[in-house]
């Protein structure tokens, strides 16, 4: 990241940092008020360490925005406009495409689908956009790659994959495909 | 005189048993590969295998979870340097230097150094576990409350303070986030739920592991991928071995030795653990090579240290767990669970009950160090040949590798959450500049700083007094503000000759 743009992100973080500080002394007041009414020591408070932390964070919080603010920082780049042209940048929408594919394959694939299938569909999808090869290339790569997985771990090492398992009658034979 | 006779003999029945090879050879062959692949770690490693060890003997036990033990606490170096995502949290420090290094193409350099590093590491701790029990025992016990919150305060400001990578206050806001991190939960003395935000899958914490591996590997598949399918061809090249490393080894003696008296005596102290140690030692290093202002950019010594400082955690780990039956480090304490299923109840009344125990754990760790060697060698090429793989396979594969690594411990779908928040939270830092090693450390630390803190208060009537007054919490303290006064001087220092620097050429 740019100085100029690193200095202005130091300013919006020490911004953040004072107002989860003020956040956090204020829960840890409640927290500390509840104990120490039952008459145990402010000190075992479970508010007191949090406290402290709170304090060191409120004051490294506007050392920060300080520094930011010194070395030529401003918080322009919050602007929407500046925002959006941010994520539509070619690197902004590569990061965002990179997400999606690890947030579909947790909260979707794996929700919905045995771990192998999803895996294979993941790591297909994954290296298809990143490595650009022929698709049976890569999907051999993406098969080869998420059967060594399901066997390493929930075989060998016997632990239960997530996912949902998918149970196929065949002809009088249960498979269940992990 | 008898001890050492009994090493002797149990080395030899050890070494001339087939069957104590073939399992030692695979324990530290798995150890290496546990450790080495994100989210397995040494712990998880030896908590699997002492189910699976149940049916077999003692023995045979033992060669198996301390061939893990030890291969893991190493492996995690591995992809720490091919991939700057540490297996181990004990690996996170070998990162800095050692991923640096293959950046340069010196990745089987890096990997032979922290192999010989972490060789040597254990060789030494298990000589202190053989001949300086009692006197780190002894010492170890000298340690109350207020001293284990500072040394857990020192632990996170010099993480903090070496590995940020800007500004140093921000390694240090790293490190109280991390403190903070561990505040979230059922909190021990009152079971207040402390900032859950009412979500009951956040009442046992924040996972340690889910969250390590988020910050560490989600900014890695990133930067190497977001540059598109165009950037994402490079292949890193790898060179071998040009020279032999070992003048650099004899150069370091001193080095090592330092590094092992560190993870000797951190080992030794209760809970605290081989991370705790690889950072202190890296640490000592920066602060007394002559290279140290090199550390950092990939300079061999910088991968030595943490190495030679977390494998002799190990032996120092297996001081308070065989004299107090307290463990030293998470690994010794899950290792403590397999010592019982076994019949055997460390602590002081081992030496009666079981005379030659200890000879016998020293011997299987000299095992476990010699095949440390071989299976590391076998192993280190076709770990190198990682790096050939182009960056748009391997990024996925290791994405696949961390999710299931994080839900591999807990068996929870909530940590798939957690990796994805904390992947996402972690790229965010990296990018302005915070470094996720002192989080991390302040995770793991966080609870012992809170605990002990108001434990210390609560038993001196809410006196800051032992702080000041404990010789070890004073040499303790004097480090902390030596640390922070000078990263502040000699930050304004800088800043003051850049300011000369820009002005001159007016």
């Amino acid at each position: 990241m740019e100085l100029k743009n690193l200095r202005s992100a130091d300013m919006l973080t020490g911004i953040i940092l004072a107002l989860g500080s003020l956040a956090v002394l204020y829960d840890s007041y409640k927290m500390t008020v509840a104990v120490t009414a039952r008459g145990n020591p402010l000190v075992s408070s479970p508010g007191f360490v949090p406290a402290v932390i709170a304090v060191f964070m409120l004051i490294l919080g506007f050392v920060l925005l300080r520094a930011g603010q010194k070395s030529g920082g401003s918080l322009t780049f919050l602007l929407p406009s500046r925002l959006a042209a941010g994520l539509a940048s070619a690197e902004g929408r590569n990061v965002i495409t990179i997400l999606g594919i690890i947030a579909g394959y947790i909260f979707i694939l794996l929700k919905f689908l045995p771990y192998s299938i999803a895996t294979f569909i993941f790591l297909y999808a994954f290296i298809l956009f990143y490595y650009q090869r022929r698709h049976l290339r890569v999907a051999l790569i993406a098969a080869g790659v998420s059967l060594v997985i399901t066997v390493a771990f929930g075989e060998l090492a016997s632990i239960p994959l997530p996912g949902k398992s998918l149970i196929l009658y065949l002809g009088g034979v249960t498979v269940e495909i992990p | 005189m008898e001890g050492l006779t009994a090493f002797f003999s149990f080395t030899a029945q050890l070494f001339t048993n087939p069957t104590a090879v073939a399992l030692m050879a695979a324990a530290s062959a798995l150890g290496i590969v546990i450790g080495a692949l994100p989210g397995l770690t040494a712990t998880m490693g030896i908590a699997l295998l002492t189910g699976l060890t149940y049916g077999v003997s003692k023995t045979y036990a033992l060669v198996i979870l301390m061939g893990v033990y030890v291969g893991a606490i190493y492996g995690g170096s591995m992809s720490a340097i091919l991939l700057n995502v540490p297996g181990t949290p004990s690996a996170a420090a070998t990162a800095l230097d050692g991923h640096k290094m293959a950046l340069k193409g010196l990745a089987a350099e890096a990997i032979w150094a922290t192999r010989t590093a972490s060789i040597i590491g254990t060789f030494l701790g298990l000589i202190c576990l053989a001949f300086f029990t009692p006197i780190i025992t002894k010492l170890a016990l000298n340690f109350t409350s207020a001293e284990f919150f500072l040394l857990a305060v020192f632990g996170v400001l010099i993480c903090g303070t070496i590995s940020a990578r800007d500004l140093p206050i921000k390694g240090w806001i790293a490190g109280l986030f991390g403190v903070f991190l561990a505040m979230i939960g059922i909190e021990d003395i009152h079971a207040v739920h402390r900032f859950t935000l009412g979500m009951m899958d956040l009442t046992t914490g924040i996972p340690l592991i889910p969250a390590m591996i988020g910050f560490f590997a989600f900014p890695q598949i990133i930067k190497a991928l977001k540059h598109g399918p165009a950037g994402s061809m490079k292949v890193l090249e790898q060179g071998e071995v040009k020279e032999s490393l070992w003048p650099v080894i004899k150069r370091n003696i001193g080095l090592i030795l330092r590094s092992t008296g560190i993870g000797v005596f951190i080992g030794a102290l209760p809970g605290v653990g081989e991370d705790v140690a690889a950072w202190l030692s890296y640490d000592n290093a920066k602060r007394t090579c002559k290279n140290g202002k090199d550390f950092g950019t990939g300079v061999v010594e910088g991968a030595i240290a943490p190495e030679v400082g977390n494998n002799s955690a190990i032996g120092g780990a297996l001081i308070p767990l065989l004299s107090l039956a307290v463990p030293g480090s998470p690994p010794a304490a899950v290792l403590l669970g397999a010592l019982l299923l076994h019949g055997i109840r460390p602590g002081p009344m081992l030496s009666q009950e079981f005379p030659t125990f200890t000879a016998e754990l020293t011997a299987i760790l000299f095992m476990a160090t010699v095949f440390l060697w071989v299976c590391g060698i076998i192993i280190a090429r076709p770990m190198t040949q990682i790096l050939k793989i182009p960056q748009g396979i391997l990024m996925p594969v290791v994405a696949a590798l961390s999710i299931i690594g994080a839900y591999a411990l807990n068996l929870n779908t909530f940590d798939l959450a957690i990796l994805f928040v904390f992947g996402v939270v972690g790229w965010v830092l990296d990018e302005m500049g915070y470094s996720a090693a002192p989080i991390i450390l302040g995770l793991i630390l966080g609870g012992m700083i809170d605990a002990n803190m108001r434990r210390m208060l609560m038993l001196s009537g809410g006196s800051l007094e032992p702080l000041v007054t404990r010789p070890i919490c004073i040499v303790l303290l004097i480090l902390i503000l030596w640390v922070v006064i000078g990263t502040l001087v000699s930050g304004r220092i800088a800043a003051k000759f850049k300011d000369i620097a820009t002005h001159s050429g007016d």
